[in-house]
């Protein structure tokens, strides 16, 4: 991953127990029923879904209950009692143990909740901002109901979910009506400060900061808790801001200061247009976020610049995690807009999933990567690029640009060759000297 | 009252009474000539009874001086011994501390054991490799007269596990070639291709001569090897053409590689063996398949494309048998369950 996307991951994950602190704006009594929410600073941007067309939300705009909120890196937000506070936030995954790139909730009604959230994707932080008792949240993921009931004042719980499809071309593609295949979530809660009680209907835990049962990792595989014990809040998580991490914070913020102004779909076309390696970035991560998957294809195709391409695959890969129907949407997008065979656009996919433990020990596959280096469509080379240099960690230092002229990929491609001879599986990482 | 010196640590003083003492040289060794040393005379009697008593001294001397040698050598001998004897304890205590080659590997083994027993892959169970690590085990405990509790079973499933008689094979066995090679489930990218119809009709013939004849025919190996090869082209250039997509390219492959060590078994002087029932699992329950296995030296071999199932089931019962549930006073350790518990049995998966 590369340096902004680390940096950015730190500051987001760094905010993540920051906000701990953070002060609520009051939200006034008697606001019109619609209004469950009010949005106290934005830090980026803070986009919302309105009737399929994203709008800019800013400080102190109130939010209507059913509607789709993304933030990067990171908003905040009280419910119109005052009684929770929300804090959106976005983690590269570097401090945290998943690459979230953006985070996204519905606000519901709630009639005997004090908050009702879907949590889309992402990472929150929820907090009791009650000046007396207990709050409570509903919340849903992924088709399960959870409530979190926040014990006491400032009892602040921070919550992170991360969907990826298993490797492998996924058989439904092959098969006419049949049901997409789920992506695999994790769902990690943590206790930052005070007690907390997590009732999943049949499943009821009490919660409580470290050290004590802090931390409640769930999967919707077996849909089971694993709840652990800790004695300290994470140590990467307290860590505060260097000066470095807050320097690319700020970058991140004010690549999206355009946003309230102007059209999103524009502000993403001057983000990747920029020659500033942060503006690009963050532009892919937002077509990413909005959903703008010819945007977000476009950065994949960046001739110009290898990182973008190389966040772009993250990107696509988070975005195809987000639920089923994404893989079918992105084949569909690939066949009719971009004019691909079922071939090619199965091709993408399958580069962009990744391969099972089988293929990964199959030599072919490394010759097929081999060869998609040399393939006329540039993503595609990249994302046979972006594979070839995990599964064979020994030709890292191969240079190979696959936005380069086809002479100079050549000499790449001549060198993965001799790396990984045909019939054979790649050199394995010499491990280091003990001494 | 304190002496003057009194203040000074007494190694000092020692420390000077070693520089100022005389040396032992001088002790030992007349001095040199001294014009102050007095010359002690006896007169002529006195001097010849000197020099007699001088020997008589001389002679003690000399046999006091041997025997003090003696000592000495007996002492020293039994010092070496001693060295010895301890240097001896040494090793023993080194040899006894340090695992031998043996020792070392088991203990590899062990622990090689253990993972799979607990954590194997994927990979490694639809290659037969988990089972091929566990099966010496089970072996070497049923000699000792330890078994596991009854674990049944499917006999349907067994059939689709393969077996292979030995490492020289290929290790691979016949695999999809146990029924005669007529009805094979060809991939979708290939099927019905020339050369895919052409080397359907070689491979039954191939087997037939195996199992007829017991070996095969030199002119139908290399048109079987010629055809394949044909095939392997025909899929790369199907890909390269972005006809088939990566997926459907790499399953082809891994179901040509399959059958290709299957067809290069044909080949070997035991090829026969995999068709008269030899080489096949048989049992009823793991402790049975065990003891067939041990008793014909066979491994397991690799799975064919599309039959994972069957070995992730023997490879559930196999672990099940080995960790005894628990239960079993036998000996054997409760090594976690098995990698994918399921409700249905081995077909829910297949299915």
């Amino acid at each position: 991953m590369n340096t902004m996307c680390r940096t950015s991951a730190v500051l987001a994950c760094g905010y993540f127990v920051l906000c701990l602190h953070a002060s609520a704006l009051p939200v006034s009594a008697g606001e019109g029923e619609k209004e469950i929410a009010r949005v106290n600073a934005v830090f980026g941007g803070l986009v919302k879904k309105d009737k399929s067309r994203w709008q800019a939300v800013k400080a102190g705009d109130t939010i209507s209950a059913g509607t789709l909120l993304v933030a990067l890196p990171k908003s905040e937000i009280t419910t119109a009692n005052g009684a929770i506070h929300l804090s959106m936030l976005a983690d590269i995954g570097q401090r945290g143990p998943f690459p979230v790139l953006e985070s996204a909730v519905v606000l519901n009604h709630a009639k005997d909740a004090d908050l009702e959230l879907t949590f889309d994707r992402g990472l929150i932080i929820l907090t009791n901002h009650k000046k007396e008792g207990a709050a409570k949240v509903r919340l849903k993921i992924r088709g399960e109901t959870w409530e979190v009931t926040l014990q006491e004042p400032r009892t602040s719980v921070g919550l992170e979910i991360f969907s990826r499809h298993s490797p492998g071309m996924p058989s439904s593609l092959d098969k006419k009506g049949s049901e997409d295949e789920v992506p695999s979530t994790d769902v990690l809660m943590l206790v930052l400060h005070g007690r907390a009680l997590l009732d999943a209907g049949d499943h009821a835990v009490g919660l409580q900061a470290p050290p004590g049962l802090a931390r409640v990792h769930w999967e919707n595989g077996a849909k089971k808790f694993a709840v652990q014990r800790l004695e300290k809040l994470p140590e990467i998580l307290i860590k505060p801001f260097d000066d470095k991490e807050a320097k690319a914070f700020k970058d991140i913020c004010l690549c999206t200061k355009k946003l309230g102004a102007e059209e999103i779909a524009s502000v993403i076309d001057d983000l990747l247009k920029s020659e500033n390696k942060t503006d690009r970035l963050v532009g892919a991560t937002w077509a990413g976020a909005v959903d703008d998957l010819p945007r977000l294809m476009s950065a994949l195709a960046d001739a110009k610049h290898a990182d973008t391409r190389e966040h772009a695959v993250i990107v696509l890969r988070n975005w195809l995690g987000r639920s089923p129907e994404q893989v079918r949407a992105l084949y569909d997008s690939l066949i009719k807009e971009k004019k691909a065979s079922p071939a090619q656009a199965k091709n993408v996919i399958h580069l962009l999933l990744g391969f099972t433990d089988e293929e990964r020990g199959q030599p072919d596959t490394y010759q097929m990567l081999i060869h998609l280096l040399n393939h006329s469509a540039l993503p595609v080379r990249e994302l046979a690029r972006w594979h070839l240099v995990r599964l064979a960690p020994t030709g890292r230092d191969i240079p190979f640009d696959a936005g380069a002229a086809a002479e100079e990929r050549g000499r790449g491609v001549a060198r993965w060759q001799a790396l990984i001879p045909e019939g054979k599986l790649p050199p394995a990482r010499k491990t280091p000297d003990k001494n | 009252m304190k002496s003057l010196f009194s203040n000074y640590p007494t190694w000092l003083w020692g420390a000077l009474a070693l520089v100022l003492a005389p040396s032992a040289a001088w002790a030992q060794y007349p001095p040199p000539y001294n014009p102050y040393y007095p010359v002690q005379t006896y007169g002529p009697i006195g001097n010849q009874l000197m020099g007699q008593a001088s020997v008589i001294s001389a002679t003690g001397g000399l046999y006091k001086d041997q025997e003090q040698a003696r000592i000495l050598r007996q002492q020293a001998d039994q010092a070496k011994i001693e060295t010895k004897k301890k240097s001896f304890d040494e090793m023993m205590y080194e040899k006894a501390m340090t695992p031998t080659f043996t020792e070392e590997m088991n203990k590899n083994q062990s622990m090689i054991l253990r993972r799979i027993m607990t954590n194997a892959t994927d990979v490694e169970i639809i290659k037969g490799e988990a089972q091929n690590i566990i099966l010496p085990t089970l072996v070497r405990v049923a000699v000792r007269g330890a078994y596991g509790p009854p674990v049944p079973l499917d006999p349907e499933m067994l059939q689709h596990i393969n077996v292979t008689g030995s490492v020289a094979d290929g290790g691979t066995g016949v695999g999809m070639l146990k029924n005669g090679g007529a009805n094979l489930t060809w991939p979708m990218s290939i099927v019905d291709t020339p050369t895919q119809k052409q080397l359907a009709a070689i491979i039954p013939t191939a087997v037939t001569e195996v199992k007829t004849g017991g070996q095969l025919k030199l002119d139908t190996y290399k048109k079987m090897n010629a055809t394949m090869d044909k095939l392997y082209d025909e899929v790369k250039k199907m890909f390269h053409k972005e006809q088939i997509d990566g997926g459907q390219y790499l399953n082809t492959t891994r179901f040509l590689d399959s059958l290709k060590g299957s067809l290069k078994i044909l080949s070997t002087p035991s090829a026969a063996l995999y068709f008269n029932g030899d080489y096949s699992p048989k049992g009823s329950t793991v402790r049975e398949l065990v003891d067939y296995m041990s008793d014909k030296g066979l491994r397991f071999g690799p799975c064919n494309p599309g039959f994972e199932a069957p070995y992730f089931a023997l490879y559930n019962a196999m672990v099940a048998y080995a960790s005894g549930h628990g239960e079993d006073p036998s000996g054997f350790v409760n090594l976690n369950a098995a990698k994918y518990p399921q409700k249905g049995g081995w077909k829910s998966v297949y299915r």
